[in-house]
């Protein structure tokens, strides 16, 4: 038991492939997901500059 | 996963210097294709350069509506032709339709605001073969400069419903 308590957490991580795989997938679909979120939450309305040369108000 | 597994303690070991020097190119040329993407975007003009606005039907629909009113020269089985001068022109995406037609001049810069009243439709100028997606709610700008003269059509390429194939719009490119 105390050799397994040893056991570095990273060391952990780097073992489970699959946990990896996991993680290969997982952070660049949140991180992505997130970035367009965030693009499509910022994204300014059409110049007033635009609007009043056609509608002129 | 290697074919077989590190022995134990391999997490405490040194890393040798050819690993090193592996992870440490790998760094090098991730860094390098990093700002390659970057300077490709500028110099390579392979990327349209384009902006987004948000918009809603309602509002881009009233300004395409102006728009060809203050600029149409005519129509063409129903559909408006305008002939707008450079800077800002609208085309409007709708089942199964686009308009108005443009009639643009050769070596002019025009900024494209593009958008869709109903569903995804799909803007592919031909026979140039440039193609862009065209959401609703949102005003896709691209800036184009047409540098041949000719007459181009805009063919819809996201199957947007049952009329989808007659979807065909005109560009006039005058000398």
């Amino acid at each position: 038991m105390s050799e397994e308590k040893k056991t570095p957490f990273l060391q952990l991580v780097f073992d489970d492939f699959i946990l990896l795989l996991f993680i290969g997938v997982a952070v660049y679909a949140i991180s992505y997901l997130i970035w367009g979120l965030m693009e499509i939450a910022w994204l300014p309305p059409i110049p007033d500059e635009v609007k009043q040369a056609l509608l002129g108000r | 996963m290697a074919i077989l597994p590190p022995g134990e303690g391999w997490f405490h070991q040194k890393v040798a210097k050819d690993e090193k020097i592996w992870m440490g190119l790998a760094f090098v040329v991730s860094v390098f294709l990093f700002f390659w993407m970057i300077i490709w975007h500028v110099y390579a003009k392979q990327n349209p350069s384009f902006v987004t606005y948000k918009t809603t039907p309602e509002e881009f629909y009233a300004l395409t509506e102006a728009f060809i009113n203050k600029y149409k020269v005519g129509e063409e089985n129903g559909v408006p032709v305008v002939k707008p001068p450079p800077g800002d022109v609208f085309l409007l995406a709708r089942q199964f339709r686009w308009e108005p037609v443009l009639i643009l001049k050769k070596g002019e810069e025009y900024r494209f605001h593009i958008s869709s009243l109903d569903v995804l439709h799909g803007f592919s100028l031909q026979p140039v073969n440039m193609n862009f997606m065209v959401y609703p709610k949102y005003d896709y700008v691209l800036t184009f400069r047409p540098t041949s003269a000719g007459e181009y059509a805009v063919v819809c390429n996201e199957f947007c419903g049952i009329g989808h194939h007659m979807m065909i719009g005109k560009i006039i490119v005058e000398e």
